[in-house]
């Protein structure tokens, strides 16, 4: 699943530190995000969502098949 | 700030709990109460409560650590309970339950099979064994999925 938060990240200025503390994640997590390795749970989805103040859809785009 | 502080009680709670029945339970596997057929059963206890005991003392050793450091602490609480760690290790775990279910299905096969009865000590080994490759898959799981992920 493709993503916009490194994007976002960047646009907002924050490290990836930052993102995670805020997300409550390890910044693993969020560079295996960014990268497209790891698909959020929807709990971490709607969190990531609500700290940029957009929606899941606008953060992460799902591609059938 | 008050959360912080209940997670440290709950680490010294825990560590002391541990402790003490620990060695409890090492003391009363340690005494000779002159019954052979206990004896087994003595060690037993003995090993839990040595098993206790390291877990507890863990958990203590952790208390005066954070104590130390609270933003340490919030930091190793955000750690174990990150989504993606917390993924991989179940992932690792179904992958060494696996393993360790087949080993012992493969023995239980074998025995059947030649129904010849293996020695204790051969039975030792092989479960040691089996023990010994299952943790190895799980490692070795973590670190692939790590990779991964």
């Amino acid at each position: 699943m493709k993503n916009k938060l490194e994007e976002l990240r960047i646009n907002n200025g924050l490290t990836q530190q930052e993102l995670a503390e805020r997300l409550e994640v390890s910044r693993q997590t969020i560079i295996s995000l960014e990268q497209g390795r790891y698909n959020p749970s929807i709990l971490l989805a709607f969190k990531t969502a609500r700290l940029f103040g957009l929606t899941i859809e606008d953060i992460f785009i799902y591609e059938e098949g | 700030m008050n959360n912080q502080k209940s997670n440290q009680n709950t680490e010294l709670i825990k560590g002391g709990v541990m402790l003490g029945l620990g060695i409890l339970l090492f003391i009363t596997g340690s005494i000779d109460f002159n019954a052979a057929a206990w004896t087994p059963y003595l060690r037993l206890i003995e090993g839990i409560g040595l098993f206790f005991v390291v877990v507890g003392g863990w958990n203590l050793l952790q208390y005066f650590r954070y104590k130390k450091n609270p933003v340490a602490l919030q930091k190793a609480r955000i750690e174990s309970m990150d989504e993606r760690k917390l993924w991989i290790q179940y992932r690792s775990g179904n992958n060494a339950f696996k393993a360790g279910i087949c080993l012992t299905y493969l023995l239980l096969l074998m025995v059947g099979a030649t129904e010849k009865p293996l020695s204790s000590d051969l039975i030792w080994w092989i479960l040691a064994g089996i023990v010994v490759v299952t943790g190895a898959v799980y490692v070795v799981s973590l670190i692939r999925y790590e990779n991964i992920y």
